[in-house]
């Protein structure tokens, strides 16, 4: 089973609150191949976040089983090669742009590789503001450095949730292009969660469609397009008829 | 977790009689396991004792004990009331003043940030030398303490209604005192409430202070009377006495606040809390 | 829209303010309060008062009151703050004793220093600042509890995660994150703090037995003798000292936490 990527089994998360439970995941089964690029496509609520969790071990399922390349959150952390990004982009303030992309070494207890974060920083284009404080960043810039920081420990998988939601579309576009070249660059198996419909078309290779209470997956559609993607590709029937699916698949 | 499930008013009811439990008893232990002076230092179970048990302390019935605390009481809660009303409504002009004109905001904020961080309250010796003995100077010492509470949190409510707000009213045509009822004013009241809590009790604290430095009635001159004629059955009382009256001022503020406030704003720990689903 | 003004426009209406406080107390004082006889009365003219502290400046005894009374100030700011941070370390192990916190920081600022005096001053031997001490500790109390319970809430959810997701612990969350996510709420709670405990240690001067000196000893000695131009004296260095403790934690506050003006955390109420 070494070629598989990401494998969810039977997996359901349910949360008692006063108001009764609520089913946010309710037996989910998917499988993908090893280093392949999957988005979660769904509106609030459907619960695609809370995968993402119980993949990255931040949040433990109900019932079922989520692995990724046949590990569990606890084992795939203990090889320290995973890597997070989130829409809140969570940098430290106190701490500048490297010190930030070298905090995963820090918590993993691994030495810092100082020539790979620098190689990170000149990847996204920051390699002039090493020592400047998040602050002094605009909103994508910061994104940036998030995504450097979830490439620092040369993540086999990586784990990205909505990481350019609060971006506007025209910045998210380009970091768009720029994540597919540093993705080919690592193969590593990615779960992207999302709501924009043409963002997971671009990026994936399959997209899982959800839909909310309670928490399922619809159908997933692989993406079958030439890589590297263009802007160009964006505006062929191709890409328009995964996008139509998909949107269907969510409206109806 | 069933705490969750409890009411928020309950909770903090449940709290506030586990503090009130915990003091009580920290009182009672603090005096009974060391070797302080039972002369000197009395428990809540004797202040207990002194208002309404007859025979205890002295010859008088507790009955009479209490019928002579309570004008002390009055009077205190008249120069505190004085002094709040003063207080409160000096700090409401000046925060509507200051949200209505920008140059009169300009020219005294910087002078009243300073002036909120310094020790007003122990300045009390220079307002009796200017005003003298009186509710007057009760009533600017109290309120000196009522005022920057009230005019900071009020001014920064007023404030708080954001920028689209404002457009919004000025796009249908309404004027500065359509903003200032229908938008600031209202959007101020949590934060009205927020300098009441400080206020309220900190009012009872300046009356009983004056009283105690300057004055020959009230709680605060008693305090001082009953300490110098060695009464300690009736200063421990009247500690107790005070603290009950200013804790109870905050607790009346916290109630006007749920009944004012309630299904009108959110509630604090609504904001902050977190969703439990993703 | 309104126009721009230069940045110089404030600070001149600012300065325009302290004018006109300093002229309308001019007045008050020539008009309201000179004696016949020429003499000043309880409110002298400002020119009198600021002569007055310069004066006072050069005294060593003004300096060794008012150092008294910052002594006994500094002694209640520590306790307090160590009251705090030991309660924040109970909430932090056991997060239901929140609510239990804040109530205790509200007593502490409820309870009238008339009523906590007479007893702290019973049960201490004459002389002593203990009630000083003990006012100070509780004028500061609710800031820092306030303080450090926001600073405990500083980190996001998010930085948490990123933790977690990475292997680290909650030992690992509080090091790297936590203690320093809490950093600015807690030197906002000491700002405040500050002046506070200085006018907790004044006031407490105002109850305490056989203690002669201290910035409100000289208060209360003026007012006996009828000094007001000393009294406002000693009323303008209190606000000057109390002021300075404040702008000296404002500014250590920018050195150690540059970040504070830029994140969401920080800041009471």
């Amino acid at each position: 089973m070494t070629d598989t990527g990401v494998q969810l089994s039977a997996l359901t998360r349910s949360f008692t609150s006063r108001a009764g439970t609520v089913q946010a995941v309710s037996d989910v089964d998917l499988q993908t191949p090893k280093g392949s690029f999957l988005s979660l496509l769904g509106p609030s609520g459907c619960g695609k976040s809370t995968i993402l969790r119980i993949l990255a071990g931040l949040d433990t399922p109900t019932s079922g089983e989520a692995t990724v390349h046949g590990l569990s959150p606890a084992e795939l952390r203990k090889e320290k090669s995973l890597g997070v990004a989130f829409q809140d982009h969570a940098l430290l303030p106190w701490r500048s742009v490297e010190k930030n992309v070298r905090f995963p070494f820090e918590v993993a207890g691994v030495p810092v590789d100082k020539a790979w974060v620098s190689e990170l920083l000149g990847l996204v284009g920051l390699e002039s503001f090493a020592d400047a404080k998040p602050w002094q960043l605009s909103g994508g810039m910061r994104q940036r450095v998030s995504i450097a920081r979830a490439l620092a420990l040369r993540p086999s998988v990586l784990f990205l949730d909505e990481p350019f939601g609060a971006l506007d579309d025209m910045t998210r576009q380009r970091l768009n292009l720029e994540l597919q070249r540093l993705w080919m660059e690592q193969e590593a198996t990615t779960v992207m969660v999302t709501h924009g419909i043409q963002e997971a078309v671009f990026l994936s290779d399959y997209v899982a469609v959800m839909s909310p209470r309670p928490g399922t997956i619809k159908e997933v559609i692989e993406i079958d397009l030439p890589r590297p993607r263009t802007i160009d590709l964006m505006s062929t029937p191709e890409f328009h008829h995964y996008v139509d699916r998909a949107t269907q698949l969510l409206f109806h | 977790m069933s705490a969750r499930r409890l009411p928020r008013w309950a909770v903090t009811l449940l709290t506030t009689l586990v503090t009130l439990v915990v003091l009580l008893a920290g009182w009672q232990l603090a005096i009974t396991l060391t070797d302080v002076s039972p002369y000197l230092t009395k428990t809540p179970l004797d202040v207990w004792n002194y208002l309404f048990v007859d025979g205890a302390f002295d010859p008088a019935s507790a009955a009479e004990r209490r019928a002579e605390l309570l004008p002390m009481i009055g009077v205190t809660l008249f120069h505190a009331g004085v002094g709040l009303a003063f207080g409160v409504s000096l700090g409401l002009v000046g925060a509507v003043v200051m949200s209505v004109s920008r140059t009169v905001r300009a020219t005294f904020l910087p002078i009243a940030l300073v002036l909120q961080t310094v020790p007003l309250i122990a300045m009390a010796p220079v307002v009796y030398a200017v005003f003298g003995s009186g509710v007057v100077t009760a009533a600017v010492i109290a309120g000196v303490v009522t005022f920057f509470p009230l005019l900071m949190n009020v001014g920064a409510g007023l404030g708080a209604a954001g920028g689209d707000t404002v457009d919004l009213v000025r796009a249908y045509g309404g004027g500065r005192l359509r903003l200032l009822f229908s938008v600031q004013l209202p959007s101020a009241l949590p934060y009205l409430f927020a300098g009441l809590k400080i206020a309220a009790p900190a009012t009872v604290s300046a009356a009983t202070l004056y009283e105690f430095l300057f004055s020959f009635e009230g709680l605060g001159a008693n305090l001082l009377t009953s300490k110098s004629y060695s009464d300690y059955g009736l200063l421990w009382t009247l500690v107790a006495t005070t603290i009950a009256l200013a804790l109870a001022a905050y607790g009346l503020v916290v109630l006007l606040e749920r009944l004012v406030l309630a299904g009108r704003f959110p509630p604090e720990s609504a904001l902050a809390r977190r969703g439990d689903s993703r | 829209m309104q126009t721009r003004r230069s940045a110089l426009a404030p600070a001149l209406l600012g300065l325009g303010g302290l004018l006109v406080i300093l002229v309308v107390w001019q007045l008050v004082a020539v008009f309201a309060f000179t004696r016949p006889n020429g003499s000043y009365g309880a409110v002298p003219p400002p020119l009198a008062a600021f002569e007055r502290v310069a004066a006072d400046l050069v005294d060593p005894a003004y300096w060794a009151g008012i150092g008294a009374t910052a002594g006994a100030a500094l002694t209640g700011y520590l306790i307090a703050i160590a009251v705090a941070l030991a309660l924040g370390v109970l909430v932090l192990l056991l997060p239901r004793l929140e609510a239990f916190a804040t109530q205790l920081g509200v007593v502490a600022a409820c309870v009238p220093v008339a009523a906590i005096s007479p007893i702290v001053v019973l049960l201490s031997p004459p002389g002593s600042r203990a009630v000083s001490v003990v006012l100070a500790l509780l004028a500061v109390e609710f800031p820092m509890i306030i303080g450090v319970l926001l600073g405990l809430r500083a980190t996001t959810p998010g930085q948490l995660d990123l933790v977690h997701a990475y292997g680290g612990g909650t030992l690992t969350a509080i090091r790297k994150v936590r203690i320093i996510a809490a950093i600015p709420a807690l030197l906002s709670a000491l700002k405040i703090g500050a002046p506070a405990a200085f006018l907790g240690a004044m006031t407490g001067e105002f109850f305490a037995v056989g203690v002669d000196s201290g910035a409100g000893r000289l208060l209360i000695s003026q007012q006996y003798a009828g000094d007001f131009v000393g009294m406002w004296a000693i009323a303008i260095l209190a606000t000057a000292v109390s002021a300075l403790g404040y702008g000296v934690i404002a500014l250590a506050a920018r050195w150690l936490a540059p970040w504070t003006a830029h994140s969401s955390t920080g800041g009471l109420r």
